[in-house]
């Protein structure tokens, strides 16, 4: 008995010690989800010092009484913003507190939900991301709602520059504008110039494009690429790529009053992608992200990819090409193909509880509507900003040399096109990110031969989005 | 104690301060652990799709249970059957609970016949196996690896497509015409889960084996060899019932973790969409506990209060199983003599 007592109270001790340490290992996180409380923020704790806006002290406050807090998920965007911005204004980093919470953008409202849930945070500028900016933005409420931008000093009026739909995705479901992107994220059909000019003799973008200006089109070219080569190759690598460009072609939104609606283009969809499989114009079974999709890029298998103004460098078509001492590195030519679409993006929305709006104003006009300075911030980082003079401005730089992986092509004349067609007026809704992909997987299986009709696809498909979105109404499909 | 208590011995009390002691361990503890389950059974009897929750009683369960003809007790709906969203939720539920039941077993089976084979072996004296420790070592390693580790390297190795290791070499050896779907398949990624979720465990149940082995007095291997049994008649007469305490240990710990298993199903996937036939339970209430726009909190907690019902039925059967038969007798003796 003595000794359990003795082994008790050590394991006590243990787990003990062992807790405290635990809690010290964590303990930056959430140290730096206090430096906006001003008592916190007099600690001038050092540890924290790497972020830009972290620097400062309390006393350095702007006039407002306290600094202008940017909530995000990474500093990759922020930061140069900041520095950019800082440049070109005379304002200091030390205006800024970044509450930074480093982790995957789809993690992120998870975060920023707690985070406001304390009444005593600040927050001015939220970041929030395409697939589910909607959250917010429709969001009215006092605590984690946001504002429309006309009460901070925008008109409506002031957007005629932006590419529309970077303006319509910033617009509550009624119609308010909320949010504002800096960047566009329009994506073009990557094809391989030496497989187009052996398979179809194409010789430019123009010729290469006629022959993918539709879907009717690209499944015939597709069909002739098959031939050429014998089906070893495909037109393009994954369906998830395909489905991406396809689905910004739907004209209902995929939620109208609570209720699920599935319109033709996509019921179209499932059998065009079922002859894209069955007939192997998409690599079989291969997805997106896979070290096998940027492998592929290597090989003869395929002939190209779609891809977003953010995925020329290393996130998708370099890598994809081995980068530039690869095997394909510089045989890529992009062009507008089958549909306008856009793919990602951050969007500015500001807090409810903001108390920094001209300031605010004044970031966010400098991002967005100013073009001298999205002009500067798009050089400044290589960034494809919203606006579309300041995009103009840099395309017609005579300068301008292109980029390695495309060969030279300027593919910023391309996206431009691409950027001024996409029209997503009414078609959002926050639940395309959860929606869009239950379709995918259900058309996925469908390919794999796991459902044996349209129909059962389409009720596979009903399934997946209500097992996951209770809220919404299925009546229709009882 | 009893016995030896009947003198008392005056002596000062320590018995305070071992309170003090162990006061921080009952904190963390409560915190920690008591306080997330009974929040676990309040979440269960909360609303779903909003991180403002309302109460909704017993409505979470009917719809992972009943599903379509469940009706909604609390809300807007009140009255009206569970309808599509609930059958939706209900098949992907008993979907999941299949799924964690036939992967554990498929690895559980495997890994303590491999376990057992092992353990005899090296705890066998007659056999006289050079470098034990080496082996052991060798056998934990694939433990020490972390999960995410292993999931990317038999992902990259067991790619789905052409590119795939694996495929790649079968075709090329002209084994196979077209790659297998070994992460998307049905039977190809169970077994894959199975295999992994094996290698990834059997060292350590094979160590806690040996021990429990090298724990049974070795006269009694002696007594029995000179008797003239065999070694196959040592092994299930002498080794497997005195084995009995340690192979319980394993098989709760092992049924614990294998219904909360969580790592490989999760990261074993194609690209970024998950494979239907392998997702287990603690996916089902990840993925709905961490949904961005509709956070599932009802129904992730009411498949966690399940999951824990479930478990502590299943441990408790193991113990009524494995309850050694001449106790119950000793004891039914004892109450006998006490009558």
């Amino acid at each position: 008995m003595k000794n359990f007592k003795k082994n008790l109270a050590l394991l006590a001790a243990l787990a003990c010690a062992g807790t405290m340490l635990a809690g010290c290992s964590s303990e930056p996180a959430a140290d730096n989800g206090d430096t906006t409380t001003p008592a916190a923020a007099d600690n001038g704790d050092a540890g924290d010092a790497g972020d830009a806006g972290d620097a400062g002290d309390a006393g350095t406050a702007n006039a407002a009484g306290d600094k202008l807090t940017v909530l995000c998920w990474n500093t990759d965007d922020i930061n140069p913003m900041i520095e950019n911005f800082c440049a070109a204004t005379g304002h200091t980093a030390d205006e800024f507190n970044i509450q930074n919470f480093g982790c995957g953008g789809g993690e992120a409202a998870e975060n920023y939900d707690n985070y406001l849930g304390d009444i005593n945070n600040d927050a001015d500028i939220m970041f929030v991301e395409a697939d589910w900016a909607l959250k917010y933005i429709n969001d009215d409420s006092a605590d984690k709602g946001t504002m429309a931008l006309t009460d901070i000093g925008f008109s409506d009026g002031d957007y005629s520059d932006l590419y529309g739909y970077t303006v319509e995705i910033g617009k509550s479901t009624s119609g308010v504008q909320k949010g504002l992107s800096w960047q566009a994220a329009a994506g073009g059909f990557c094809y391989r110039t030496d497989l187009a000019e052996t398979y179809l003799g194409v010789k430019s973008p123009d010729e290469m494009q006629a022959l993918v200006s539709d879907w009717d089109k690209f499944l015939e070219t597709a069909q002739k690429v098959g031939e050429a080569s014998g089906g070893k190759t495909a037109l393009t690598t994954t369906m998830a790529g395909v489905w991406q460009v396809f689905s910004a072609g739907r004209s209902t939104p995929w939620v109208v009053d609570g209720k699920l609606q599935i319109d033709d283009s996509a019921r179209g969809y499932i059998d065009f992608a079922k002859s894209m499989y069955d007939n192997g114009y998409v690599i079989k079974d291969l997805a997106q992200w896979n070290t096998d999709w940027y492998a592929a890029g290597q090989t003869d298998d395929t002939m190209g990819y779609f891809v977003s103004t953010w995925g020329f460098g290393d996130s998708i078509l370099t890598q994809a090409a081995g980068f530039d001492s690869g095997a394909t590195y510089g045989k890529w030519n992009v062009v507008v193909g089958p549909q306008p679409f856009y793919w990602g993006g951050t969007w500015m929305t500001v807090a409810n509880r903001c108390n920094n709006q001209d300031l605010v104003k004044e970031f966010m006009t400098y991002f967005t509507t100013d073009a001298a300075g999205a002009e500067s911030y798009a050089r400044f980082k290589g960034e494809y900003v919203s606006n579309q003079k300041a995009m103009e401005a840099v395309l017609n730089d005579a300068d301008y040399e292109g980029i390695g992986v495309l060969g030279g092509q300027n593919h910023f004349a391309v996206l431009n096109t691409v950027a001024d067609g996409i029209n997503m007026a009414g078609g959002i809704t926050e639940y395309d990110a959860t929606i869009k992909t239950a379709f995918n997987d259900a058309v996925t299986e469908y390919c794999r031969g796991t459902y044996d009709s349209v129909d059962a696809t389409i009720d596979a498909f009903i399934d997946n989005v209500a097992g996951s979105l209770p809220n919404l109404d299925y009546s229709d499909f009882d | 104690m009893a016995n030896t208590s009947g003198k008392r011995v005056r002596s000062i009390s320590y018995a305070k301060y071992g309170y003090l002691f162990i006061l921080p361990f009952f904190v963390v503890y409560i915190v920690f652990q008591i306080y997330p389950l009974f929040n676990t059974f309040y979440l269960s009897t909360q609303s779903n799709g909003s991180t403002q929750t309302e109460f909704v009683g017993l409505d979470n369960y009917e719809a992972l249970l009943v599903g379509e003809t469940g009706t909604i007790s609390h809300g807007d709906n009140a009255g009206n059957k569970g309808g599509r969203a609930w059958r939706a939720v209900k098949s992907d539920f008993m979907r999941v609970m299949g799924n964690t039941i036939i992967l554990w077993v498929g690895n559980f089976i495997p890994q303590i016949v491999i376990s057992l084979v092992l353990a005899a072996w090296f705890t066998n004296s007659l056999l006289k196996i050079k470098g034990k420790s080496v082996y052991k070592i060798l056998m934990y390693l694939p433990n020490i690896i972390t999960a995410a580790s292993s999931a990317a390297l038999f992902v990259m190795l067991f790619s789905e497509t052409q590119f795939g290791a694996i495929n790649k070499m079968l075709m090329n050896m002209g084994m196979i015409a077209d790659p297998i779907p070994f992460v998307t398949g049905k039977a190809q990624s169970r077994v894959m889960i199975m295999i992994i979720q094996t290698w990834m465990w059997y060292g350590n149940t094979t160590i806690m084996l040996m021990s429990g082995i090298m724990g049974i007095n070795g006269s009694l291997f002696e007594a029995a060899s000179i008797d003239g049994a065999t070694m196959t008649q040592q092994f299930f007469r002498i080794t497997l019932p005195l084995l009995r305490p340690i192979m319980l240990y394993t098989v709760v710990t092992s049924m614990i973790g294998g219904l909360q298993m969580f790592d490989m199903p999760y990261l074993y996937k194609n690209g970024t969409s998950f494979t239907k036939h392998i997702e287990t339970v603690a996916v089902f209430i990840y993925n709905h506990f961490h949904n961005a726009v509709s956070p599932n909190y009802g129904y992730s907690a009411a498949a966690s209060v399940m999951l824990f019902i479930l478990t502590a039925i299943l441990g408790a059967f193991a113990f009524a199983m494995n309850r050694d038969k001449d106790q119950k007798m000793h004891k039914r003796k004892k109450q006998n003599k006490l009558l």
